[in-house]
């Protein structure tokens, strides 16, 4: 199977496919870990619900789909954290509200163009072999921002994660650094569609996180074992899809989920926190 | 030198009034005793303090200023009233905890300050869990895991919300000395907010009696001599809070 592998790399796709969803699923990790901890575990629905709306915009209007849904989605993100902040509902609502409007309207203009069709299907369950070179250089670009954003702003991150109120009284700007995620969240969650599909985008932000947490020694320690796992979910996932002829999609989910079981395992196991 | 200066200060919850017309001058090494009945205002009057409310009229001015810049926060330790806020499975250490307390001056995207760490960490002797995560500890390890973020930076001033609540008399005695040095050898200002009545007495050198606004503010011995201030207190708590003074 190794050398299997290695012969598949010869394809450009292929190392577009590991290359893209190694960043993809990198920064997928490393947002799930504060967006988990803040119980904004549902964002990734929410928001990838959002993206299903716009691409069937995007096909209404026979536009590039990621050219509506960036921007669509950053404002959905946006709409959530005002409503939580203004209209004083908690956030699992207004990702409620955000995610079934995004169906909607996506079934609506879906229905006004002409019914479902492949393209609207691949956008749902995905299609990561099909990444093109500039949806690469755009993973590429995003996961460098989001990169260097947690980096650098990790302790404001970890400080408002832990204790919005200690935070705001240390002078940090809360407000800003929260709008940040949210727009790093809603650009990461569009470019997660072409790796995992609209259907299972909050897989790649939530498994990790949960996994690094069964075993994790502190906040720093979860933030560098979700990335890992995540990654070598994705590496494993594609490798398999190969091998299997399986949807590489859901495979990666499905070894994101044993990775999950395993470290329950070693855990319980150990004696841990298993409450 | 003036630390917390409130002028005129009103603050409401949607119609509601919740301080009005509040007026006081902190000075530097005072160390105050905050207290009045539930309600009484003292949770938002340290929030305003704090900048984390915006008053509906009037201002409060800290080091002389409207609001701090965040490098300017470090002068600042605070003690939040509840240390039940936070998810009990976050999976954070009591020293990354507690290095959050230095974050006003990080420095290239890290927080520095090992030896001041370690140090807080044996003042409120609790070396031997710096590594354990928050959630497996007990109550009172907890309370002194927020103590030590809010002294690790050294403040010039601490506004600490029942500070007391959740320790062992023990160490409850020892952190409130603790407090009584920083304020005499280091003129740490301190506000601190108590239900203690019988115990603030003891420590501090000043009273601010709230119930939405400024019933008392003085000295003790002020407070003592008084003789119209049985209707706020009733005469047995007052005896109880002149008592420890003296």
């Amino acid at each position: 199977m190794g050398m299997e592998i290695l012969e598949f790399l010869n394809y450009g796709f292929i190392r577009r496919a590991l290359l893209a969803g190694s960043l993809i699923s990198l920064i997928c990790a490393a947002l799930g870990v504060i967006l988990v901890l803040r119980r904004l575990s549902l964002i990734g629905d929410g928001l990838s619900h959002v993206t299903f709306g716009s691409v069937a915009l995007a096909m209404a209007l026979n536009v590039y789909p990621l050219a509506v849904s960036m921007p669509v989605v950053v404002v959905s993100s946006l709409g959530i954290l005002r409503m939580t902040a203004r209209a004083g509902i908690y956030g699992d609502a207004a990702i409620g509200v955000v995610s079934s409007v995004g169906i909607a309207c996506g079934i609506l203009l879906a229905s006004i163009a002409g019914g479902f069709n492949v393209d609207l299907f691949s956008y749902l369950f995905g299609n990561i072999l099909s990444i093109s070179v500039s949806e690469v250089i755009t993973a590429f670009i995003v996961s460098c921002a989001v990169l260097a954003a947690v980096y650098f702003h990790f302790e404001e991150i970890f400080s408002i994660t832990f204790d919005e109120e200690f935070a705001r009284a240390s002078g940090i700007p809360v407000d800003r650094i929260n709008t940040m995620i949210m727009v790093l969240t809603a650009v990461t969650v569009v470019l997660a569609m072409k790796v995992v599909g609209i259907m299972l985008t909050s897989a790649l932000l939530v498994l990790p996180a949960v996994t690094a947490f069964q075993n994790a020694r502190g906040f720093r320690n979860a933030m560098l074992v979700a990335p890992l796992a995540s990654l070598l979910s994705l590496v494993s996932g594609i490798a398999l899809s190969f091998s299997l002829d399986l949807p590489a999609g859901a495979l990666i989910v499905v070894i994101n989920f044993i990775f999950f079981c395993a470290a329950f395992l070693v855990r319980y196991l150990a004696g841990g926190r298993a409450n | 030198m003036t630390v917390v200066e409130s002028k005129n200060l009103f603050v409401n919850y949607g119609a509601l009034p919740v301080l009005s017309d509040v007026n006081f001058s902190i000075r530097q090494g005072d160390y105050v005793g905050l207290v009045g009945p539930n309600g009484s205002g003292k949770s938002t009057l340290i929030k305003c303090i704090l900048g984390l409310l915006r008053p509906a009229k009037g201002s409060v001015t800290l080091f002389g200023a409207e609001s701090l810049a965040m490098h300017q926060r470090e002068k600042i330790g605070y003690l939040p009233q509840r240390i039940d806020f936070f998810n009990p499975r976050f999976p954070s250490t009591v020293s990354e905890i507690i290095s959050q307390g230095l974050i006003a001056n990080k420095k290239g995207g890290k927080v520095h300050g090992k030896t001041q760490i370690d140090v807080m960490l044996e003042h409120l002797e609790i070396s031997d869990i710096k590594n354990r995560l928050i959630g497996d500890l007990s109550g009172g390890q907890q309370q002194r895991v927020f103590i030590a973020r809010a002294l690790v930076n050294e403040p010039e001033l601490l506004i600490l919300d029942e500070p007391g609540s959740a320790l062992d008399p023990d160490i409850r005695d020892n952190f409130f000395s603790l407090l009584r040095a920083l304020n005499e050898k280091k003129g740490v200002t301190i506000i601190m907010v108590t239900h203690d009545i019988g115990g603030i007495g003891e420590y501090a050198s000043k009273l601010l009696y709230l119930d939405k606004r400024v019933i008392f503010f003085g000295g003790f011995d002020e407070f003592c001599r008084s003789e119209n201030m049985e209707q706020f207190f009733g005469s047995a708590s007052q005896h109880i809070i002149c008592h420890e003074h003296h």
